[in-house]
């Protein structure tokens, strides 16, 4: 959140998040140079420095798939939220995965001559296909990802212009695929690891074509709201009480709106935008912590009666007035602007539909 | 060809190196306020998006 910049806002979660990336990532490449030693002995030796090329380009495109899916995973279950929270940190350390599989090729592949070893492996003889050079325009694009991972670079950049730049990992993913297929691939006897590199982006496409397709049912299907015609109506009835856990909310759509969350937080009630001011999140998909509410994707916080971050951060999000009638939750369609104080609703949680208070 | 994109690659980013280095240290505030009091490891860490990004980066050290 927006304070005055550090270069980590470190907490508990990014630690451990952290620790289980390096642990994982190291864990990994260990193992996979052992089995390399074990299942290839003598004479179809494979040398250590190849077994390391491989080993962190398979670790790095692991890494790529994991970070594509997790997106996708977020919006299907809930338990995929705590890996998006921190999906920058895997994002750059898996640029300096694949950073460190590119330094190590080049210097085993292109240092040992009188050419410059970055044209010596990026060459490629005539009539073959150029997948270093593929490996090498993905790293060009993960570089100024990494680069740009943080949220100074966000408010400085914009974010439309940010968004588009970081939608570029699509088109290094499929440079990646290409890097792969023509070149590891081309002189691998097994077919496991191309049903696998299939397997993996066949995966990535179907999560990505389903979660789609889900959202746009949900904002074209799901029969939104209407207002009254004679647009009269200052309230409009959204869903019952009971619809909403404690320290969850309810999203709802109303017709002409952005979908609004509805939270419950100690037996009252508040009504927010449901998009997040720092990178558009779900806030309804996430959970009043401390008296807050967090945004499932990176944690961004607000308070649920004003919509405005708590001090010192400075982010507003627009809040809507809210009422309860029995048992029913009513709206009124036009949101406030971000900010505003809007006192939250309390109601008694015992009280049935139709007993008088 | 690819000899080409290398050199241009390489050039860009050493020029973006030599932008960057004076950027985070001393116009980082003309672009964002904020960034006032921010600490010597963010600065070291907007040295490679600084390096990438020096053309916009000028452009709005310019207009300011």
């Amino acid at each position: 959140m927006s304070d005055a910049y550090r270069a980590v806002q470190w907490n508990a979660h990014k630690r451990i998040y952290d620790l289980v990336t390096a642990l994982s990532v190291t864990g990994f490449i260990a193992l996979f140079v052992l089995f390399g030693r074990v299942f290839f002995p003598p004479p179809e030796n494979v040398s250590l420095p190849i077994l390391l090329i491989r080993a962190f380009g398979v670790c790095a495109i692991l890494m790529l798939h994991i970070i594509l899916i997790i997106g996708p995973l977020a919006r299907i279950t809930p338990l995929a939220a705590p890996l998006l929270y921190n999906r920058r940190h895997l994002g750059v350390s898996f640029f300096v995965v694949a950073l460190l599989h590119a330094f190590l090729a080049l210097g085993f592949y292109g240092g040992f001559g009188t050419e410059n070893p970055v044209l010596a492996v990026l060459d490629a003889p005539p009539g073959s296909v150029p997948f270093e050079f593929f490996g090498f325009l993905a790293l060009l694009i993960f570089a100024m990802m990494a680069a740009t991972s943080h949220d100074f670079w966000l408010a400085t950049l914009g974010d439309a212009w940010w968004k588009a730049l970081h939608m570029l990992v699509y088109i290094a993913y499929t440079l990646v695929v290409a890097h792969v297929l023509f070149g590891a691939l081309q002189s691998e006897p097994n077919l496991i690891p191309a049903l696998m590199l299939l397997l993996g982006a066949a995966t990535v496409l179907s999560l990505h074509l389903w979660t789609g397709a889900r959202e746009v049912m949900f904002d074209f299907n799901r029969n939104p709201l209407q207002l009254e015609e004679d647009n009269n109506a200052e309230w409009v009835d959204v869903c019952s009480v009971d619809e909403i856990q404690e320290s969850r909310a309810k999203v709802v759509q109303i017709e002409g709106q952005d979908r609004i969350a509805i939270f419950r937080n100690d037996n009252s009630l508040s009504a927010v935008t449901n998009v997040c001011a720092h990178q558009g999140g779900p806030l309804g998909e996430g959970k009043i912590i401390d008296g807050c509410i967090t945004c499932p994707w990176h944690g961004y916080q607000y308070q649920p009666d004003s919509g405005a971050s708590p001090p010192p951060y400075t982010e507003k999000i627009s809040t809507y007035e809210i009422r309860v009638e029995g048992r029913r939750v009513l709206i009124r369609p036009e949101p406030h602007p971000p900010g505003t104080h809007v006192e939250p609703v309390p109601f008694d949680p015992w009280l049935n539909e139709g007993d008088s208070e | 060809m690819i000899a080409f994109v290398v050199y241009v690659v390489g050039i860009y980013l050493a020029i973006g190196l030599v932008f960057a280095f004076p950027f985070v240290f001393s116009w980082l505030n003309r672009i964002n306020p904020m960034t006032q009091h921010a600490t010597l490891p963010f600065r070291v860490l907007c040295i490679p998006g600084a390096a990438i990004l020096w053309p916009y980066l000028l452009i709005r050290i310019y207009h300011k």
